[in-house]
């Protein structure tokens, strides 16, 4: 444990150098030092940063929750069920290539300009690549693990509970590690319209005043937003996960 | 005591309808454990699965005990080569698995008392892949017995092993067995480990698998095998009996 912060500080503080010594060569307002950058943010985090990060971090859990809820017992069914993943395969080989931030017009106009159509962006991003991962990770489970639960006289709903789900929970992390990376910028696209919250929001606004040192501080925000909940997927990772 | 009368299995695959076994007739007596050798797709694995209740689609008759095959009323060991835990669950969930699933109350005393019968009880929490694979193997003898079976088939149990670990797993497993006595059919492809715990052998014959010849074998347990010259001459019989086979197949 103490391992692992010794090495992300270090991972920290070779990311500021990187930054400092391209603000020294480059000398221009649009590539600020990280230090002016940091003393904009903490003199802002409470005053405007924060709220906007929780409208983002609510809206990133929100959509993952839902990715979650819907992807996995879809997989879990199409990776189980021969029948059913013969019917939804070819569903979901045909919506998972679509461009889905070619729909923003469109699902905003279904769900509105608020919260409702800026998770539903996340979801119909990320729930595919759930979907995928969780059912091909029950295929690839070997038939002898069935054999034997069955000759235990394991019912249907023992195998799910003992086997299926165990064997496809580090998929379903993975899975969502990934896609986290996918929410967030999906998030970024979409809070540039129709909210004033939002740490999208607020980096295209300080964008439009050139406020730089601003528009920094809220970039920082968001890594410093995509840093915690990484982290907390690896913790849940730690916790479910143990016997890997 | 198991009985097998006329159990023929066809299963169908992309080339058409493949006869694994063919008109098997065969019975174990309670507390006798019979040894099943033959050539690599002579269908001995599918013997076994029909009897774990593992494929429910053949021709014949299979009885445990008078009652058909079904595993969630009959009470079924199943000790596979490999896979047979569960990686998520620790070596004491993995050995009362049996029990859980059937919804019985768990003898702690008991399913501790064998864990440690089988060197297991410094290792209850930890989790499979911090064991070898003699350990594994341990496990999975272990959950077979804390479930107290009607019937232990065993697939090729040991031959994922190397030889020493073999050797001791094969005492131990009879020393455990001594001791309770279960019906065993025990599927094996060395002629050495048949006739080491077999009080019986089956020698099946190639695909379709049939029953070539059964022998009753003296030397069951015995110590010091190798240098008995019995050994030798059974021995010799199965490979013969193996081979002669293979050359009729040849004729046909």
């Amino acid at each position: 444990m103490k391992h692992k912060r010794i090495n992300r500080l270090l991972a920290l503080a070779a990311l500021l150098a990187a930054w400092h010594i391209l603000s020294v060569i480059w000398r221009t307002p649009i590539i600020p030092s990280p230090w002016a950058v940091f003393n904009v943010f903490f003199e802002i985090f409470f005053s405007k940063l924060a709220v906007h990060a929780l409208y983002s971090m609510w809206r990133i859990a929100a959509g993952i929750t839902l990715s979650l809820i819907i992807g996995i017992p879809f997989g879990l069914c199409m990776g189980y069920f021969e029948g059913f993943d013969r019917l939804f395969s070819p569903v979901v080989y045909f919506l998972y290539p679509i461009p889905k931030i070619a729909l923003l017009p469109v699902v905003m106009l279904l769900m509105g300009l608020g919260e409702a159509s800026k998770i539903t962006m996340i979801v119909i991003i990320i729930v595919f690549q759930i979907i995928v991962t969780v059912r091909d990770a029950v295929k690839s489970i070997p038939k002898e693990m069935y054999y034997s639960l069955i000759s235990l006289g394991a019912r249907r709903s023992d195998i799910f509970k003992n086997i299926i789900i165990p064997a496809s929970l580090p998929e379903v992390v993975t899975s969502t590690r990934v896609g986290l990376g996918t929410a967030i910028s999906v998030l970024f696209f979409t809070e540039t319209f129709g909210t004033e919250y939002g740490i999208g929001y607020f980096i295209m606004d300080a964008w439009m005043r050139v406020n730089y040192l601003e528009m920094y501080s809220g970039i920082v925000m968001l890594s410093a937003i995509g840093f915690v909940v990484f982290s907390a997927i690896d913790a849940a990772e730690y916790r479910l996960c143990r016997w890997k | 005591m198991i009985s097998i009368k006329g159990l023929t299995v066809k299963y169908e695959t992309s080339g058409g309808i493949v006869t694994a076994l063919s008109d098997i007739d065969m019975s174990i007596a309670d507390g006798d454990i019979v040894a099943i050798i033959g050539p690599s797709g002579c269908g001995k694995s599918t013997l076994l699965h029909v009897l774990a209740g593992i494929i429910g689609d053949y021709e014949g008759q299979v009885l445990i005990k008078g009652q058909p095959v079904n595993p969630r009323e009959q009470r079924i060991g199943l000790i596979l080569q490999d896979y047979g835990l569960l990686p998520w669950k620790t070596v004491y969930e993995n050995a009362v698995l049996g029990l859980k699933i059937k919804g019985e109350v768990i003898d702690q005393v008991y399913a501790e008392y064998i864990l440690k019968r089988l060197g297991l009880a410094d290792m209850a929490s930890r989790y499979p892949n911090q064991l070898s694979g003699g350990q594994r193997q341990r496990v999975a003898i272990a959950r077979s017995f804390i479930l107290k079976p009607d019937l232990l088939l065993m697939d090729e149990p040991f031959s994922a092993l190397d030889e020493i670990t073999r050797e001791s797993m094969q005492d131990l497993f009879l020393d455990i067995w001594r001791q309770y006595k279960v019906s065993t059919l025990f599927v094996t492809h060395s002629i050495e480990e048949a006739i080491y715990v077999g009080h019986r052998i089956v020698v099946l014959t190639p695909s379709p698998g049939r029953i070539q010849d059964r022998i009753d074998n003296p030397l069951f347990g015995m110590d010091d095998l190798r240098l008995s010259d019995d050994f030798y001459h059974i021995n010799m019989q199965i490979r013969r009996m193996l081979k002669e086979d293979g050359a009729h197949f040849y004729e046909a």
